[in-house]
């Protein structure tokens, strides 16, 4: 019987191909980007693959949340390196922690009287037990064993020596403070991994050193200029700091990263808050004793255990654990997402909106299958006649949905297949990974098939097996299923595309604010230049004078963090000193003289930081905690015009000379600051854990590793030749390193550009299936209506009046569609605005675009058919009738 | 054989007061050749369709084999149909995607018979209607008389015991009606019941009795062929 039902389905198809190759067009485009989304999801799923120990390795997550709502990091795969420590004390059943610490993506590292500027991460030498590197020179066992002994890949080994024949051979670490020694050469990790070079990894490394060596490096580091505060202090070790773990206001609890483990404070000082410097692994032993899941159980108050009563009064943090073959996908949901990464995934997200398409597509092939069915009502009615049952018919035609169904995955591999290169070269990912040499992509197949065979074809199935044959034969032609079927199938799809569309609106429409206002109005360009002075040993004064003196230089300054880098400086400031005030949470930014000028941020009220006044931040004495310990000195910062408002001042005027304050920690007062000047608000960053607006300290830039310099457009070339040759005549063996500013934008702002790449792909998809099954729609009721339409015009009706008749019917369902996805698009915008420190108000215009977006191109799709039918002679379809 | 005792058809509330059938009270026995007449809209499908278990009576009682119908299921009737009943109809109701010989196998498939089996008796039929060599072909290609054979064919290959035949001579001329009517005539003699519905008196004429409907009642019968 089922080749008798395959002989009929060819030959159905045979006879109308280009039904055939429509609804096979239709169905391949929805499956495209469901195949799509699946092979770049298995691909993500399919990291840490070649490590063997993967399936037993989890990293360890922590969740921060202040209580008065202003922070929620959402789980961040990082932790401080107290977690390392009482990981132990509390889980001895585990085989094996290890910490790793990625702690300068400029490291210097010096060979052959060359210094380099090279990724270092510091791991425990457990890492290598968990890990089995692909080691091409050394021994894993004993590799990290040494505390000089150091990693390299075979990329680095290249650049340091020409060669990746280096095993024992002397590097100087952090460039000329750590004697060193070749112990290993790894090869290029495969992607997907966190150790790879992808744009998501968390743990990417040209070198890799003993924790023990790191240590080292950051007490020699920290020992010739001690910061005279966390502000300054974490240029080595280039995290985002929550509040708490980097200061630029008053110092709060310490930072444990910044000094060596053997120096940790005492339990009720340490700073569960703050810190998140690390990754930190534990592996599971083979016998199965704990579970991941028991293990996520036992962690959850793993922190709150420990925390003080002061710190348990303002935040929560949650801590938790995720397979190390999910880490990848949780930086992408931290980096995407932001808070909404808590709720849901990258890939669930990107497999939802693939399905969401695939949806509109199976929704589609449904209603003009059933349009279709209506003609072959006559072969079922006769089939019923002569002893088909219900259930053989439903099988004939979901047999026949399934051959369409087939031949539609055919085509949507091919597409995948043919476009997975580009997609490699554009972004990195290799969904030919997850295509068609994995057993599981046959079984995900497979399951296709048979799921958008039930979902497109079940209902037209349904519906003609339940044709009465004494109608089916009696007249050939009858309705198939209830009235309103088509139209509601049609209204499906529309509210579908329209909700991609609005949500593509906002991504650009955010984007496009963001773009506007992050690089300022000007067009001048901002080179940023690297200087990390222990290591170089430029003094950043003598630098940021030096950049202002070169041609065409417009204004020269330094500031601690990088604009638009992913290390961010979180502080909190209140109006009261009073530890209950309400507190907000601001990008601290520690900057030299002239940053205002240079960034083209303008005053609006105030005065910004100058040689004339003493504005200079003057840092605490060094006396003991306690309650004798003197007030802090107040000093002078400025605002923006984001926080004045959030400190509740009436207007920027009003902000001025007031006294705002950083909290105090323990027995440590709060910090007074005058606040000396307003700027206008101008983004800094793309991400900001709840942060929306900026404080700017005035600090040394002695202290910083950012120095920038401004030219006019026509000078950048001649200006970065001559603040090359500047450097060079410092004498450093450190290399020049620099960037233009809006290099570092669009690098962080590349994952939100491809996100909405790919949702408008995702929508245009979805609104090409939904035009053409609108367009189907549009032919099936025009030639059921053509009666009415006769009559209409035979009692006079005008050409014109049957078009706008007929143009109204067909719009209604799009734009009640479309209304009803109005709430949908709310919630999904709101989202990924959340996400932006700088948020557009979220305003009908998107929606209304989409109104009028869809209603037009529903107009296009069926002004036609209108049209034609509208010419219907009354006469000639009367006599028909 | 078939037993109806005042059966009742409407089709919509609405016609309460004019139903399609109106108490029908009707006998055919195993091997009788019948003949319904009447003019249009009077109820003569509509009695062929209840007859042949592709619609059921509003009221009424319907005995096929002795056998009371009443509450039956749709998969129920359609077993009965299946192996019992055939219908032949004036629009020839050929499958145009099938060729000849699928179509005429078409009810055994739904038997569903052995392959070897459905190749005998498909070939069988075909010869007794003269159509064996046509097999392959499509409807599209056959002309209206070869049609209707390939029909009769089709309601034939089952063997059925009664064969329903709604105007079977309508869209055809003389000859190939006079040929149609032959056929039928063969098969009652070998066995089958017919029961057919027509406007045709030279059709009416070749059956053991002749019922007259109007306006959903049976107004007369008699036996045209004493």
């Amino acid at each position: 019987m089922i080749r008798h039902y395959l002989t009929i389905a060819l030959r159905n198809l045979a006879r109308s191909p280009f039904t055939a190759a429509v609804n096979v067009l239709t169905l391949a485009l929805g499956l495209v980007a469901f195949v799509g989304a699946y092979a770049v999801s298995a691909y993500w799923g399919s990291s840490e693959r070649i490590f063997p120990n993967a399936s037993r390795t989890y990293v360890i997550t922590a969740s921060l949340a202040l209580k008065d709502g202003s922070i929620a990091t959402g789980k961040m795969p990082q932790t401080s390196e107290l977690y390392e420590k009482y990981l132990r004390v509390d889980f001895p059943e585990l085989e094996t922690i290890a910490r790793a610490n990625v702690w300068n993506r400029q490291s210097s590292v010096t060979a052959n009287g060359k210094m380099l500027r090279m990724v270092g991460a510091a791991v425990d030498p457990e890492f290598l037990d968990i890990f089995n590197l692909p080691f091409v020179a050394g021994d894993p066992r004993t590799a990290l064993r040494s505390p000089t002994g150091v990693l390299l890949t075979e990329a680095a080994a290249l650049r340091l020596f020409g060669t990746t024949d280096v095993l024992g051979k002397p590097v100087v670490m952090g460039g000329n403070l750590i004697d060193a020694t070749v112990t290993g050469v790894i090869a290029k990790i495969p992607e997907p991994s966190h150790m790879a070079g992808g744009p998501s990894a968390s743990m990417p490394f040209d070198v890799m050193a003993p924790y023990v060596l790191y240590d080292r490096l950051r007490e020699l580091v920290n020992r010739p200029q001690p910061p005279p505060d966390a502000a300054n202090a974490p240029q080595e070790d280039d995290k985002a700091q929550p509040p708490g773990a980097a200061a630029g206001g008053a110092p709060p609890a310490a930072d444990p990263a910044a000094a060596p483990a053997e120096a940790a404070p005492e339990q009720q000082n340490e700073n569960w808050l703050g810190g998140y410097c690390c990754t930190t692994y534990v592996m599971l032993k083979r016998d199965g004793a704990l579970t991941g899941r028991e293990l996520q159980r036992r962690l959850t108050d793993f922190a709150s255990r420990r925390m003080s009563p002061d710190q348990l009064a303002i935040a929560n943090v949650e801590v938790g654990a995720v397979p190390v073959t999910g880490l990848l996908v949780a930086q992408l949901d931290g980096q995407i997402l932001g808070k909404a990464g808590q709720y849901v995934s990258v890939t669930t997200l990107l497999l939802g909106l693939g399905a969401l398409v695939l949806l509109v597509a199976c929704v589609n092939y449904a209603n003009l299958a059933t349009a279709r069915a209506a003609r072959r009502a006559r072969e079922i009615g006769l089939r019923k006649v002569i002893g088909a049952h219900r259930g053989q018919v439903i099988a004939q035609y979901l047999l026949e949905a399934a051959l369409l169904t087939a031949a539609a995955l055919a085509v949507a591999v091919a597409v995948v297949e043919l476009v997975a290169p580009v997609v490699r070269n554009a972004v990195g990912i290799d969904m030919r990974l997850a295509l068609l040499g994995s057993p599981r992509f046959w079984a995900f197949i497979a399951a296709l098939l048979v799921g958008v065979t039930l979902l497109g074809g079940a209902y037209p199935a349904f519906v003609l097996s339940r044709v009465r044959p004494i109608e089916a034969l009696r007249i050939g032609r009858v309705r198939i299923g209830p009235r309103f079927a088509s139209t509601v199938l049609v209204g499906v799809q529309f509210a579908a595309a329209s909700f991609l569309l609005i949500a593509v609106l906002v991504m650009y429409l955010q984007n496009a604010r963001l773009e506007s206002t992050a690089l300022g109005t000007t067009r001048d360009q901002h080179l940023i230049v690297d200087n990390f002075t222990p290591v170089t040993h430029v003094p950043g004064d003598v630098l940021v004078a030096q950049l202002g003196r070169l041609p065409g230089a417009k204004g020269a300054t330094a500031m601690g963090m990088a604009p638009w880098s992913d290390d961010v400086n979180l502080n909190l400031v209140s109006r009261s000193p009073e530890a209950a005030a309400r507190f907000q949470t601001v990008f601290w930014n520690p900057v030299a003289y002239d940053f205002f000028a240079t960034l083209d941020i303008p005053l609006i009220a105030g005065r910004v930081f100058d040689r004339e006044h003493n504005d200079m931040r003057r840092q605490p004495q060094d006396t003991p905690p306690g309650p004798n310990r003197p007030p802090p000195p107040t000093f002078n910062i400025v605002i923006d015009r984001a926080l004045a408002s959030q400190l509740n001042f009436a207007s920027p005027q009003e902000a001025v000379d007031q006294i705002i304050y950083v909290p105090g920690d323990n027995d440590d007062p709060a910090q007074p600051m005058r606040v000396i000047g307003v700027v206008e608000s101008r983004p800094l960053f793309l991400r900001g854990l709840g942060a929306t607006s900026n404080a700017y300290s005035l600090e040394p830039a002695d202290g910083m590793q950012n120095f920038i310099v401004r030219f006019a457009p026509a000078d950048v070339s001649a200006g970065v030749a001559a603040a090359d040759a500047a450097w060079r005549g410092f004498g450093t063996q450190s290399p020049f390193t620099r960037r233009f500013m809006d290099d570092v934008f669009n690098q962080g702002y590349e994952t939100f550009a491809r996100a909405s790449q790919v949702s408008a792909g995702l929508a245009l998809f979805a609104f090409v299936i939904s035009v053409i099954g609108l367009f189907g729609m549009a032919i099936q009721v025009a030639s059921r209506r053509t009666h009415e339409i006769g009559v209409r015009k035979s009692v006079g009706a005008r050409k014109r009046q049957i078009v706008a008749m007929l143009i109204t019917d067909f719009s209604k369902p799009v734009v009640i569609a479309n209304l009803l996805a109005w709430p949908l698009g709310y919630f999904a915008g709101r989202a990924y605005l959340s996400v932006f420190i700088q948020q557009m108000p979220l305003t009908p215009v998107p929606f209304l675009a989409s109104l009028t977006v869809v209603v037009l191109i529903a107009w296009a799709a069926v002004g036609s058919q209108a049209l034609r039918a509208s010419r219907a002679n009354p006469a000639t379809v009367l006599r028909f009738e | 054989m078939i037993e109806l005792s005042a059966v009742t058809k409407r089709y919509a509330p609405a016609e309460a007061d004019r139903p399609a059938l109106d108490g029908i009270d009707l006998s055919i026995d195993r091997g009788e050749f019948v003949a319904v007449m009447g003019p249009s809209g009077c109820g003569k499908t509509t009695l062929l369709n209840i007859v042949g278990l592709i619609d059921t009576p509003t009221t009424g009682r319907y005995l096929f084999a002795n056998q009371d119908l009443a509450g039956r299921s749709e998969n129920e009737l359609t077993e009965l149909r299946k192996h019992n009943i055939a219908f032949i109809f004036q629009a020839f109701q050929l499958i145009p995607e099938l060729s000849v010989y699928e179509n005429v196998e078409l009810p055994l498939r739904y038997q569903p018979a052995p392959r070897a089996r459905r190749r005998t008796a498909v070939r069988e039929v075909l010869e007794l209607v003269g159509l064996d060599a046509r097999a392959r072909d499509y409807p599209e290609a056959l002309s209206g008389g070869e049609q209707q054979r390939v029909a009769i064919a089709r309601a034939l290959v089952n063997d059925p015991k009664l064969i329903l035949a709604d105007e079977p001579t309508g869209n055809l001329d003389q000859g190939n009606g006079t040929a149609v009517l032959d056929m039928l005539c063969t098969l009652n003699r070998a066995g089958a019941t017919i029961i057919v519905v027509t406007h045709s008196p030279a059709c009416a004429e070749r059956a053991d009795r002749v019922v007259h409907l109007l306006d959903g009642r049976v107004v007369g019968a008699a036996h045209a062929r004493i």
